[in-house]
């Protein structure tokens, strides 16, 4: 136990980490446990409360309420779930389809490295947001399109990354000679260069977390991204945004619960990275 | 005394050095447009999405009502006489209805200085009926005939109130027979900022998206010309910046300034915050063509689980009244003696209960860019969850929702909310018939309900309100009553119109019969 928690260390290196840590562990514990969490656990999930409208915050509602009288307190805490939802889901799938396809690129190489990679290039040309934001034209507001139209944009910074990693291991000469045995590919593939190319993999989805709240958020902000009456972040933003001079605390909290979340998560990025990349830790 | 000599006593730097300071102070506090530029700074959210007058279907009707002329201008609501001259100075009809006679203005030019007369007027309608963007108002049209240069005469296959279909807002511009032969040659005439108009303003200069700058018609035919020369307007799609620009003083008025933010407006003693009635008017189309929602006992439940006060409230943040089935108040054939549903939750699960309804589950869906349906529509949700209806709610923009319940109606979504407005000040022509009447294929009677009784005092109303509008106006009311009773919708709430109208200027007041527009031409200062 001791050994395993020895290896979490780094999550504690120094001041800025442990709070970001620290943080995170809100971040993810308001999201499992909203129900229980929440002050007002109805209004979290949706129930409007007419009479209590545009109340500054104060103790029986720490963070005031919206304008449809709804406690942002839960609204925040219950808009922990589709931050982190999405967040897990856009880079696990991108993380999942980049790989497959690095993988395949990396170690096959010839012509199916070429198709794969002009593929992706044709991907990374666009600027990610825009590239969501075309796709969730296409397909229509919603957290669901958000989420897709997210891995569409976010998957080949994966295939490029991890197609730079397998190239190197596959030049390894044991990987050289596992071929020469007549070791299958999918063993080599999985054995080999999948194991090998799992730092860099776990370094660039920790980094990507945040990143991924930030666009979930910006879709949802400008009404392409989670609908009403869900608790998004995003979305709360833009919901307080014309109210901005009178009910200032609505955008502001909102505003504040994504910004130290995506600062969370890319210390956290950033100290995995340091302790998974022995040259970044010699520096 | 020189000049240097004067300046070399200190007193007289002194005075002139304090002046210098005092007319700087001065200038910086005078008004932008007292500065005898004459040019007026709007900020609004209306964008073109064309410059041609006969296609013209959106919200470039903010700027059309400046540059384009109709026959009559209709007043608004309680004003008499109920139409006031623009190109038609005089008209009459028959008995019948049929046969409309107006006789134009002498002395009125298009922006190239040619005449407006009759030729014009019938190329222009002509024009319209063919390939305009609102030609369905020119259906009862057989013929127009031109006697002479300032006289047309319009002969109608029905009956109908060519008084009311010459002052629309859409569709009934006189333009200038050469930009109509012009644009016929290139579709693309008007992109570079020509106008065929006879109004006070011509386009100065247009930049899409961003801005469009109007200037005065020197010729134009009224005698009181218009105070400011120039109308500089930029398009911003942001109510709040729209707000921030004309309290800054970035621009002297704003007109798309948010709901929310009117409490705050009223206490600065610089605003008017005026409200209007509007021909605005939110309703909910239920899918009557699937169980349980055919059963009118069930729609009528529904109805009632609804707080009509929240939703006004919340919706339109309380500049709104609950409306009286689909036609808004202030529009023709408004009736404020048909009832209104009032929330009655115990007898609402009662009815579901009777009707057999239990665990309905309905899909609701609604346009994600209008910010009040956004609002109001968790309501809805709510209400019909405390009668044990569960609402899934889906906001997905206007087109996309349109095309869905358009497409395979007998899948499409349970219940459909609107912000629908009748395209002439007529709701007897439009709301009742183009929300509820039955078609073969729906285009916007998104309910799906067929009822031919209704359909057949929706017909006669119409045919009978060219010529005996008392008469239409009863059937028009008997047929708004089987929309209660029936229920195929859910009437929400009419909205108001609010402005917010900077004291040190005075504005035309808004006319609920041109919705979209601004009157530049009566602009002046306070």
């Amino acid at each position: 136990m001791k050994t395993k928690l020895a290896g979490l260390s780094f999550l504690f290196k120094d001041t800025l980490t442990t709070i970001a840590t620290v943080m995170m562990s809100i971040f993810i514990g308001a999201a499992i446990f909203a129900p229980w969490l929440a002050p007002f656990p109805k209004e979290g999930a949706g129930e409007t409360n007419v009479d209590n409208i545009y109340i500054g915050p104060g103790w029986h509602h720490l963070l005031g309420t919206d304008e449809l009288g709804r406690d942002l307190l839960s609204r925040i805490i219950y808009g922990a779930r589709p931050a982190l939802l999405i967040a897990l889901a856009v880079v696990g799938f991108a993380a999942i389809i980049g790989t497959l396809l690095g993988l395949i690129a990396g170690y096959r190489g010839g012509w199916i490295d070429n198709i794969i990679m002009r593929v992706s290039e044709l991907f990374l040309s666009f600027p990610p947001l825009l590239l969501s934001l075309v796709a969730v034209t296409f397909l229509g507001p919603g957290l669901v399109n958000a989420l897709i139209a997210l891995i569409i944009s976010w998957w080949p910074w994966y295939a490029r990354l991890i197609r730079v990693e397998a190239s190197i291991v596959r030049s390894k000469p044991y990987v050289e000679i596992s071929a020469a045995m007549g070791v299958p590919d999918r063993i080599i593939i999985v054995r080999h260069i999948l194991r090998n190319v799992t730092t860099p993999l776990i370094v660039q989805i920790a980094a990507d977390l945040g990143t991924v709240i930030l666009a979930a958020g910006s879709l949802a902000f400008i009404g392409l991204g989670a609908q009403p009456p869900s608790a998004d972040w995003g979305l709360m933003v833009a919901q307080g945004r014309n109210l901005i001079f009178d009910q200032w605390w609505i955008s502001t909290f909102s505003g504040l619960a994504i910004f130290l979340a995506v600062l969370s998560f890319n210390i956290i990025g950033d100290a995995l990275r340091d302790h998974f990349d022995p040259r970044i830790a010699r520096q | 005394m020189s000049m240097k000599t004067a300046f070399s006593s200190p007193r007289v730097r002194l005075i002139a050095v304090v002046s210098t300071a005092l007319l700087a102070v001065a200038s910086l506090s005078i008004p932008t447009v007292a500065q005898g530029a004459g040019v007026f700074k709007v900020a609004t959210s209306a964008a073109v999405t064309t410059w041609d007058p006969v296609q013209s279907f959106s919200t470039e009707a903010f700027y059309m009502t400046n540059i384009y002329e109709p026959l009559l201008w209709k007043n608004p609501d309680g004003i008499t006489p109920e139409y006031s001259p623009a190109l038609a100075t005089s008209w009459t009809s028959s008995k019948d209805g049929k046969t409309w006679t107006f006789k134009l203005r002498a002395g009125a030019t298009f922006h190239d200085g040619s005449p407006v007369n009759s030729a014009a007027v019938k190329a222009s309608f002509d024009s319209s009926k063919k390939i305009g963007g609102a030609g369905f108002i020119w259906d009862p049209l057989k013929s127009v005939e031109t006697p002479s240069d300032d006289t047309v005469v319009l002969t109608l296959s029905y009956a109908a109130p060519m008084d009311l279909i010459a002052s629309s807002t859409y569709g009934a511009y006189i333009v200038n027979p050469k930009a109509l032969a012009a644009v016929a040659a290139d579709s693309k005439y008007y992109e570079s900022g020509k106008d065929g108009g006879s109004g006070p303003y011509t386009i100065s200069s247009y930049k899409a998206g961003s801005s469009v700058v109007l200037s005065a018609y020197g010729k134009h035919w009224a005698t009181d010309k218009p105070d400011y020369s120039t109308i500089d307007i930029s398009i911003v799609p942001d109510g709040i910046t729209a707000q921030q620009m004309m309290t800054s003083g970035q621009v002297d008025w704003s007109t798309n300034i948010p709901l929310t933010s009117m409490a705050t407006l009223k206490k600065n003693k610089k605003y008017s915050v005026i409200t209007y009635k509007s021909p605005f008017n939110y309703v909910g189309y239920f899918n009557t063509l699937r169980a349980p929602l055919n059963n009118p006992v069930v729609r009528q439940a529904l109805s009632m689980a609804l707080n009509y006060r929240d939703i006004t409230a919340i919706g339109g943040q309380g500049y709104g009244t609950q409306a009286r089935g689909v036609v808004p108040a202030g529009i023709y054939p408004y009736d404020p003696a048909i009832p209104q549903y009032s929330m009655a939750r115990a007898k609402a699960k009662t009815m579901l209960d009777r009707a057999g309804v239990k665990d309905l589950k309905i899909k609701i869906t609604y346009a994600s860019e209008n910010s009040a349906e956004a609002r109001f529509v968790p309501l809805i949700k709510d209400a019909f969850a405390a009668i044990g209806v569960t609402a899934e709610v889906q906001g997905i923009l206007f087109n996309q929702q349109w095309a869905a319940a358009k497409k395979d109606p007998a899948n499409a979504q349970d219940l459909f909310i609107v912000k629908y407005w009748p395209t002439y000040s007529d709701a007897g022509v439009d709301n009742l018939w183009s929300l509820f009447h039955s078609s073969t294929k729906p285009f916007f009677n998104l309910s799906y309900w067929k009822n031919a009784a209704y359909d057949k005092l929706v017909d006669d109303a119409i045919e009978l309100s060219g010529s005996d509008k008392a008469a239409a106006q009863k059937l028009y009311s008997q047929a708004m009553m089987m929309l209660y009773t029936e229920a195929p919708g859910l009437y929400l709430y009419d909205e108001a119109q609010v402005s917010v109208v900077p004291k040190k200027f005075s504005i035309p007041k808004y006319n609920i019969n041109y919705p979209f527009s601004a009157f530049f031409a009566g602009v002046k200062l306070s």
